[in-house]
């Protein structure tokens, strides 16, 4: 089972041409690299885009992966690249269009059929999960991270509604986030 | 991943507001490389951004799709009022015209008694009030009677005095008397009031020359050497 083997292994696998290896590793970490590209654009479209891109560029170059980076260490630094790739056409062009159709027969990773992303029961089971761990932060934590989120208040204007330091505001948005994680990491939200 | 290695890259406190879009060009630039070469902050970026990301999706599909609330608050939104609709409604009012009328009949009052406390003249006393008594055509002498008034103190003469006999009066000594008669047939009115007590000594050049109604002993002697 591909699902037993560990990152390590699916890449070696992935390496001799086993598509399925290389689609349990993308649908192992296609969120999570999602989310980084996401952090690093801030909109979902690019983001989508660019997670693509990450996965077909690491397929093109899993031949130069040597295992002295962990796997998930390794398709960081390829979304880094490709969000930066995406950041300068953005500046030299007023509008990007990432042509989809284009390199869609390197594309030969497949994703498991059973995996549904739009599953509504799964995705209500996370929307909970991910409510409960919010409203189990410290308050004074919590605040932070709703202001930013959900207000969508700078840095400045939660340092002046709070009457907080600007590098208290930070520093209490970061800690907030890695609790979040840490509280998230213990319930399994990879969907499969 | 180490959190205290982490801790000691100077760049990792640039995870959150890089993340948030929330930094200059310049240090924008600087993280990015440093993201390309420290695979700790590569690590930490990408795992804050996971937890970030599930606080995104949970807000955009619970609280996004949530419709906002209308909030109405009731204004009184008519059109402009203007200064004689005002004036309309507050004479509407049951107690306008009645409190109007009380108010107009007291301002009135008080307009009507300032007049005629003016009108009544200098407050002054001593100016024609005399302690020698005015002699009147028959030769009596009259003293003054002070009588207390609302305007203030009245001072009337009375004839108290009676006619001496034997007494020869001259034709000036009579005429004398007879201006005496008539000046003290007048009432002297006394202003005993405050206001009256406040009132300043006038300055020389509002001095108002006033008749000079005062028995006067040098014209008493004249009318003697005369008739003598």
């Amino acid at each position: 089972m591909l699902t037993d083997l560990t990152d390590e292994k699916l890449v070696e696998l992935a390496v001799s041409r086993n598509s399925e290896a290389f689609g349990e590793i993308v649908k192992r970490w296609e969120r999570k690299i999602f989310a980084l590209c996401f952090g690093m654009l801030g909109r979902e479209d690019d983001a989508r885009d660019a997670a693509q891109e990450t996965f077909i560029a690491a397929y093109r170059n899993i031949s130069n992966f040597r295992g002295e980076a962990k796997v998930s260490s390794w398709l960081h630094r390829i979304a880094v690249n490709q969000c930066l790739t995406t950041k300068r056409r953005a500046k030299t062009r007023s509008e990007e269009f990432l042509d989809d159709a284009s390199g869609e027969g390197d594309r030969v990773f497949v994703v498991p059929e059973h995996r549904s992303p739009a599953n509504s029961t799964e995705a209500t089971e996370r929307l909970t999960i991910v409510r409960q761990a919010v409203s189990s932060l410290p308050v004074d934590l919590r605040q932070v991270i709703v202001m930013k989120e959900f207000e969508e208040m700078t840095f400045q204007e939660i340092s002046d509604t709070l009457d907080l330091p600007l590098s208290t505001v930070k520093s209490r948005l970061y800690t907030a986030l890695r609790q979040l994680r840490m509280k998230l990491e213990r319930v399994p939200l990879e969907i499969s | 991943m180490n959190d205290v290695d982490f801790l000691k890259c100077k760049f990792g406190s640039g995870i959150v507001p890089y993340m948030y879009g929330e930094m200059s060009g310049s240090e924008s630039s600087s993280f990015e490389s440093h993201l390309l070469e420290c695979s700790m902050c590569t690590d930490e970026f990408a795992s804050i951004s996971s937890a970030r990301y599930e606080v995104y999706e949970w807000k955009k599909l619970e609280f996004d799709p949530l419709a906002t609330p209308q909030i109405e608050i009731v204004f009184d939104t008519g059109s402009a009022v203007s200064w004689a609709d005002k004036l309309r409604a507050v004479f509407a009012q049951s107690w306008a015209i009645p409190s109007m009328t009380a108010a107009g009949i007291l301002v009135a009052a008080v307009f009507a008694t300032t007049f005629l406390l003016s009108e009544k003249g200098s407050p002054d006393i001593a100016a024609n009030f005399s302690k020698d008594a005015a002699v009147d055509e028959s030769g009596t002498r009259s003293s003054p009677e002070i009588t207390s008034t609302e305007a203030g103190v009245s001072v009337n003469t009375s004839e108290e005095r009676q006619p001496q006999p034997g007494v020869v009066r001259s034709a000036a000594a009579q005429r004398v008397s007879q201006k005496h008669a008539v000046r003290t047939a007048r009432p002297i009115t006394i202003k005993a009031t405050s206001a009256q007590n406040d009132k300043k000594a006038p300055r020389l050049n509002e001095f108002v020359e006033e008749e000079d109604t005062s028995v006067r002993l040098a014209e008493l002697f004249d009318d003697i050497e005369t008739s003598e």
